[in-house]
């Protein structure tokens, strides 16, 4: 391996940008693993070999962070489901065929500027009216709001940059095709299917 | 040449025929655009509607319609309005100036890395995935100026320690700092996906015909790397314009107002002082701003892809 002077430097310069990460959560760590006397000291301990493994379960159980962890869990795994699903269709379907002009993927991308504050009192009197205050579907629809814009802009960026001569032959060739034509994906042999 | 123009039909004809019409792909958007109309212009015309109203929710008088009056007091006779907006336009400036040609750098220099080092660089993405909230807790302890570990550090390399959070002076470059080490990897990442997407028989044909490094870098990759570059200053502009949850959590407006940024004020006028009207008429003026920006920023980009 040539190790020239540019190398080095390269590598040199990696170090602090590691460290600059690193740390904070290095001190969060350490900070999760110590015990109360270590913990607000006055210089503060910067390393220590009395780690407190307790500290963890009690996160979860005494002071109950695995409720908030389920909820969490739970919501965030329907965002992304649904997120996904709606903003791929929609992507998909304004890179290739230009469903609604600039207009509707302004129009979605703009669902992303509105400023959360705004926002929170109108929502929760809209929950209020279908009951559904202080449950997960509440906060699944809410944050979908706000996710299915930005999944639709990601995928039209790159829905756009797929050549669309494997996506032509699958069309006129016929679902048989797509074997042939590498890596169609599913969809689009859907596609031509229909 | 696709198959289908060899066939004989243009590409876009080629796909409508198929499709029979325009059906089919309105469906694959119409789920999406639904679940947008119905919970996210409700609250908007909401507010939108709200902010021509005199309505606070602690007194007894109802909702009074009072037109244009709000803005007309946030434009002309709020100090503070202006001031967070201010205060706002350093984080923009962070973003533009500082953020987006730090991940630019990183990730030009990322790319030259062998592939062990692109591994260990992985981890340079992770403050991106942490909880907003846990990352501004996080720093909230590490600028703490009695118990955290910046300050010790630098008494012992005999530097100066000041109260970070709690001084005027430096409370709002420790929030741009913080917002730094969460969100630096998100233009990295995207620049250095740009990067392996730019074809290598252009680099090397410029290299061929003698350009410098420094020529291949202006003239063959900042180009392509426009549209990456716009992709992640849209994402940030926006991000950073909203950021509530830093300031909420780090300073609360910071010492005296120093701190406070346009959406601070907006949560502070509608949620704790209850003055529906106002605050909706700021989230208005927030979301016109940020529209004009961002139509900018798209048309360029646009531009760019002719």
């Amino acid at each position: 391996m040539r190790f020239g002077a540019k190398t080095a430097i390269k590598y040199l310069v990696m170090v602090p940008v590691l460290a600059w990460v690193l740390f904070p959560l290095y001190w969060t760590l350490l900070t999760a693993l110590k015990y109360p006397g270590d913990q607000k000291t006055s210089p503060p301990v910067m390393w220590t070999t009395h780690w407190r493994w307790t500290n963890f379960p009690d996160a979860l159980f005494k002071w109950n962070g695995s409720a908030g962890l389920i909820d969490s869990a739970i919501v965030t795994l329907a965002t992304t489901a649904i997120s996904v699903a709606l903003g791929v269709a929609a992507g998909y379907a304004i890179a290739r065929f230009r469903v609604g002009g600039r207009n509707l993927s302004f129009f979605i991308l703009s669902m992303l500027f509105m400023p959360q504050v705004a926002v929170v009192i109108p929502l929760f009197l809209l929950w209020r009216m279908v009951d559904l205050v202080d449950t997960h579907i509440a906060l699944i629809v809410t944050y979908t709001v706000f996710n299915v814009p930005f999944v639709t802009w990601i995928m039209k960026g790159f829905f756009e940059e797929l050549p669309r001569a494997p996506e032509e032959a699958a069309l006129v060739l016929g679902p048989r095709a797509c074997g042939r034509c590498g890596r169609s994906p599913y969809h689009r042999c859907g596609l031509a299917w229909w | 040449m696709g198959i289908a123009e060899r066939v004989g039909a243009k590409p876009i004809e080629a796909l409508k025929v198929r499709t029979r019409g325009r059906m089919f792909p309105r469906l694959l958007v119409l789920p999406a655009v639904l679940v947008l109309l119905t919970v996210g212009i409700f609250p908007l015309v909401y507010s939108l509607r709200a902010s021509f109203l005199d309505w606070n929710l602690l007194s007894v008088a109802p909702p009074r319609f009072i037109g244009i009056h709000n803005y007309v007091q946030i434009f002309l006779h709020d100090g503070e309005a202006r001031s967070s907006l201010e205060i706002t336009l350093f984080f923009i400036g962070s973003v533009v100036l500082v953020q987006i040609p730090l991940g630019l750098l990183l990730a030009l220099l990322v790319n030259n890395l062998p592939k062990v080092a692109k591994l260990i660089a992985t981890v340079l993405v992770i403050p991106m995935v942490l909880a907003p909230s846990v990352v501004a807790f996080q720093w909230v302890q590490i600028l703490n100026q009695q118990f955290g570990p910046l300050d010790y550090l630098l008494h012992l390399a005999r530097l100066p320690t000041p109260a970070w959070l709690a001084n005027p002076g430096t409370a709002l470059a420790s929030l741009l700092v913080t917002d730094l080490w969460e969100w630096l990897p998100l233009p990295f990442l995207i620049v250095l996906g740009g990067l392996q997407s730019i074809p290598q028989r252009a680099i090397e044909a410029a290299q061929v015909d003698g350009s410098s490094k420094w020529q291949v870098f202006w003239y063959v990759k900042l180009p392509m790397l426009k549209q990456f570059l716009a992709i992640a200053l849209i994402l940030r502009l926006i991000e950073a314009f909203k950021n509530l949850g830093l300031v909420y959590i780090m300073t609360q407006g910071g010492p005296g107002s120093s701190t406070e940024n346009l959406a601070y004020y907006t949560y502070r006028a509608g949620l704790v002082h209850f003055d529906i009207g106002y605050s909706s008429a700021l989230a208005m003026i927030q979301l016109v701003i940020i529209i004009f920006l961002v139509r900018g920023i798209l048309r360029y980009a646009e531009s760019l892809r002719r």
